[in-house]
């Protein structure tokens, strides 16, 4: 599997920058899109922190929703990393990131399964299964499993499970 | 066809497809940040035009938001 990453560039010729999967962002900071109450603001937001990089989320379509935030984005010289925030299981989280796939056409994402939705914490245990997932339907979710980029996030929710 | 789209029953004309689902819904076909699902499976935006609907489509149509 080792052959398909791509290449790294050196971390001794560029070692301030942050290199995630062979792309190389001069900004650590990776702003989440939820919260700001107009594009307007996103898109300054963007531009006075210099984010390189943008979490983005999906739901059920609301036509009456103006614009799209990725016109925001690009405009605003921003990579997207789609999530699965509002995920509860790793069913969810799988199905959300192969339409995040498709809508966003990347398939960088940042893996989120909550435990609960008042704190939003994660739920480490239903974070472990979405890679077995991508390996078992890997025909349909990526045709190269290893450039799906899982980002877990682990820490134990107190909240109970479901 | 009797479908449900994003949750609600939907009586959609004989031979609907996904691309005239999103025409209903004011979806231009070549929006940013759209997906679509049917029966679960996700359909790429160039099958659109090419998959039909029958009755029990359960047809999810998803945009991006900022969030996360």
């Amino acid at each position: 599997m080792s052959a398909d990453l791509p290449d790294l560039p050196d971390p001794v010729d560029e070692p301030d920058r942050l290199v995630i999967a062979g792309r190389s962002f001069s900004s650590r900071l990776i702003l989440g899109t939820g919260g700001f109450v107009n594009h307007d603001l996103l898109a300054a937001a963007c531009r006075e922190a210099r984010v390189e990089l943008c979490t983005v989320a999906l739901r059920r379509l609301d036509p009456s929703t103006p614009g799209s935030i990725l016109d925001v984005l690009d405009e605003a010289g921003v990579e997207v990393l789609p999530n699965t925030a509002g995920c509860f299981t790793a069913r969810d989280a799988v199905a959300t990131a192969r339409l995040a796939r498709e809508a966003f056409g990347t398939d960088w994402l940042k893996l989120e399964v909550i435990g609960d939705d008042r704190t939003l914490l994660p739920d480490a245990v239903e974070l472990v299964p979405p890679p077995r997932s991508w390996s078992t339907t890997a025909s349909s979710c990526s045709p190269t499993p290893p450039t799906t980029r899982c980002w877990h996030v682990g820490c134990r929710t107190s909240a109970a499970r479901r | 066809v009797n479908a449900t789209v994003n949750g609600e029953a939907r009586v959609l004309p004989a031979g609907a497809t996904v691309a005239s689902v999103l025409e209903m819904l004011d979806v231009a076909p070549d929006a940013r940040g759209i997906a679509v699902a049917v029966d679960g499976e996700v359909v790429a935006r160039s099958r659109w035009d090419a998959t039909s609907l029958c009755d029990g489509s359960m047809v999810e149509v998803v945009a991006a938001i900022g969030g996360g």
